[in-house]
């Protein structure tokens, strides 16, 4: 918005431009909804403000006795210096290379990591494993969590796909389609192609960075791992003029795919829609935080394509829909259908994982236990390996 | 209203019940602060669904899409059914809202500061964009006025948010954040004019101004 012509200076154009950004970016601030609520009744009266304030004295003066100590102790954040234009170099000796025509960017350096932006092209990373290190690679709207590990990252920027190969270590991926994370482990090479809604975790090692002039010899294909592969979403007819939903979804644009739902007729999607349709959906309601009609349409997948992969998956994020919504028993319950149905699944990791921090946190880490083990041995550099670590511990 | 009395009086929630979004969408502001006032569980449910969304958009819209929000939004609803007794004036319970939503936008900021020095360095999650904004350019527009936001203290953040992103009254700003409206409007100008020197000669906004220019 233009402010009054009191409150102007001369050459603000780019904050109002700023300003419309983020008016446009959050028109509203989503739906409210029935967890909320019951969340709300759920803490209790606020405490007296006597009481408050002797809490909050309290804890001043126990805040102040070691803040001394921490701010001393405090590490400074990481340095890094650009090699002949294509190489980061980082203090800690976290390296990324870039390849020809790739874009990116360094930011929020800490004392244990940073983010880089892959803009454009591809780039192979060597990160070092250190305590308490927090790397990201921010490619398009999908972002890798990294854990110590040498990778390569690939990110189109116009066709909007991303690819990671793993060489050590494990990483986790999430972003459109991906929103609860998929784990990739070594020599694992994970494919994201959110248009045609396909996403492919296979057995590869690292592809040379660049690829051969002459055309390469026909290569086997690859050995399949995990791979979720849902056509293109016929929805809108034959008008090549509407956007698919697998596209609004890449773009990020769920308002849209709930819009054009709505217009269809939710009921009608979810009883005559395409396997991809209701994927969308439930994807777009999840995104917009509308449980009730994610899980509908999770519902609907999972009765109506029945031995699917998608309809497996559609379990899985059920249980996670529980959790958000606190119901952490119908949370379990579905993590433990998904891993009966599919144990080698693609969510097999995080199904165990989130089990084992729910059982952790409501039942006793004892309980956790023998989940806690089961995630060692089965993913033992998965992300949840540290928190399994740590319950063994407790359980002792 | 103590807010216990809300909810030991409705027991029909339960996870598998439905229940309408809606509780009493045909009150109006007195109606629905009188219910509030004499413990009514219909008007807290009504009130919760017809004002959350805009407690979230403000909450949203000062401070990015951050993890802490839900909570923020909902320390707000504790604080506005803890203190609704004291409304002596129905009409003046949206501005009432708004006065509470900046209190905790200001405390929030506040807190956050205090954590960046306590809080050993990257253990603060990043703001994350990524299913906000598609647009690789923009995201990075966004990125960068967050943390231009961030130089500004956080009375003088919450007057831009009120002001200038939700586009509230001048009065309705000074109502909200206890300001004279000769403060308020000297104090708006002085932090435009500082935001914008801080993003004018920011190379990394180029991309998306220019492509903003291109479309238009």
């Amino acid at each position: 918005m233009k402010p009054p012509a009191d409150e102007r200076v001369p050459g603000d154009a780019t904050l109002e431009s700023m300003v419309r950004l983020v008016r446009r970016t959050f028109p509203d601030g989503g739906r409210v909804d029935e967890a909320g609520l019951r969340r709300l009744r759920e803490r209790g009266p606020r405490p007296r403000r006597g009481r408050r304030l002797a809490f909050g004295a309290l804890g001043l003066l126990v805040a102040a006795l070691p803040l001394a100590l921490v701010l001393a102790l405090r590490p400074g954040p990481l340095t890094f210096e650009v090699i002949h234009g294509s190489m980061i170099r980082f203090s800690d000796g976290t390296e990324i290379v870039l390849e020809r025509a790739a874009r990116a960017q360094v930011r929020d350096v800490a004392a244990h990591g940073a983010g880089i932006v892959l803009f454009e092209g591809r780039a192979h990373t060597s990160f070092i494993p250190r305590p308490k290190a927090s790397w990201q690679v921010l490619a398009g709207p999908y972002v890798v969590r990294v854990t110590g590990t040498v990778f390569d990252v690939e990110w189109s920027r116009d066709h909007q796909q991303l690819d990671v190969w793993m060489q050590k270590g494990s990483v986790v991926v999430t972003g459109p389609m991906v929103e609860a994370g998929v784990a990739v482990s070594r020599d694992q090479h994970l494919s994201l192609r959110p248009d045609d809604r396909r996403i492919v975790l296979e057995k590869g090692s690292v592809e040379q960075p660049e690829a051969p002039v002459e055309a390469p010899p026909p290569a086997p294909p690859p050995e399949p791992v995990a791979e979720h592969k849902v056509e293109r979403a016929a929805i809108h007819g034959t008008d090549p003029s509407v956007v698919p939903w697998g596209r609004r979804l890449a773009q990020g644009d769920f308002e849209a795919v709930i819009v054009d739902a709505e217009r269809r007729g939710v009921r009608e999607v979810l009883t005559r829609g395409t396997r991809a349709d209701l994927a969308a959906l439930a994807d777009a309601a999840r995104y917009t935080r509308r449980a009730d009609l994610a899980r509908r349409a999770l519902i609907a997948e999972r009765a109506r394509f029945a031995g699917s992969t998608a309809a497996r998956e559609a379990g899985y994020f059920l249980g996670v829909l529980s959790e958000d919504e606190q119901t952490w028993q119908d949370a379990l319950e579905w993590y433990a259908r998904y891993r009966r149905e599919d144990p080698a699944g693609t969510y097999a990791g995080p199904a165990l994982g989130r089990t084992m921090v729910l059982e952790a946190r409501h039942q006793g880490n004892g309980a956790a236990r023998a989940d806690a083990q089961e995630y060692l041995s089965r993913f033992p550099s998965g992300p949840y390996a540290p928190t399994a670590q740590q319950v063994l511990r407790a359980a002792q | 209203m103590r807010r216990t009395k809300v909810a030991s009086r409705d027991s029909s929630l339960s996870p598998v019940t439905y229940l309408p979004t809606a509780a009493w969408p045909e009150a109006d502001e007195a109606e629905l602060v009188r219910g509030l006032q004499q413990g009514d569980s219909r008007s807290a449910r009504e009130a919760w669904y017809r004002y959350g969304p805009t407690v979230r958009r403000v909450l949203l819209r000062a401070l990015g899409p951050i993890a802490e929000l839900e909570d923020l939004s909902q320390e707000v609803f504790i604080t506005f059914f803890d203190r609704v007794a004291t409304l002596r004036d129905p009409r003046t319970v949206t501005a009432f809202l708004m006065s509470i939503t900046a209190f905790r936008i200001r405390h929030h900021l506040r807190w956050r500061w205090v954590r960046r020095w306590v809080v050993p360095a990257g253990s603060a999650p990043p703001v994350d964009l990524r299913t906000i904004q598609a647009d690789d350019d923009a995201r990075e527009a966004l990125q960068r006025f967050f943390a231009a936001l961030d130089h500004l203290s956080p009375i003088d953040r919450t007057a831009f948010t009120l002001r200038f992103v939700e586009q509230l009254e001048m009065q309705q700003v000074a109502d909200a954040l206890g300001w004279s409206a000769a403060t308020t409007k000297r104090r708006l100008a002085k932090i435009w004019k500082r935001l914008s020197a801080l993003l004018r000669n920011d190379a990394a906004l180029a991309p998306f101004l220019a492509k903003r220019e291109g479309s238009s």
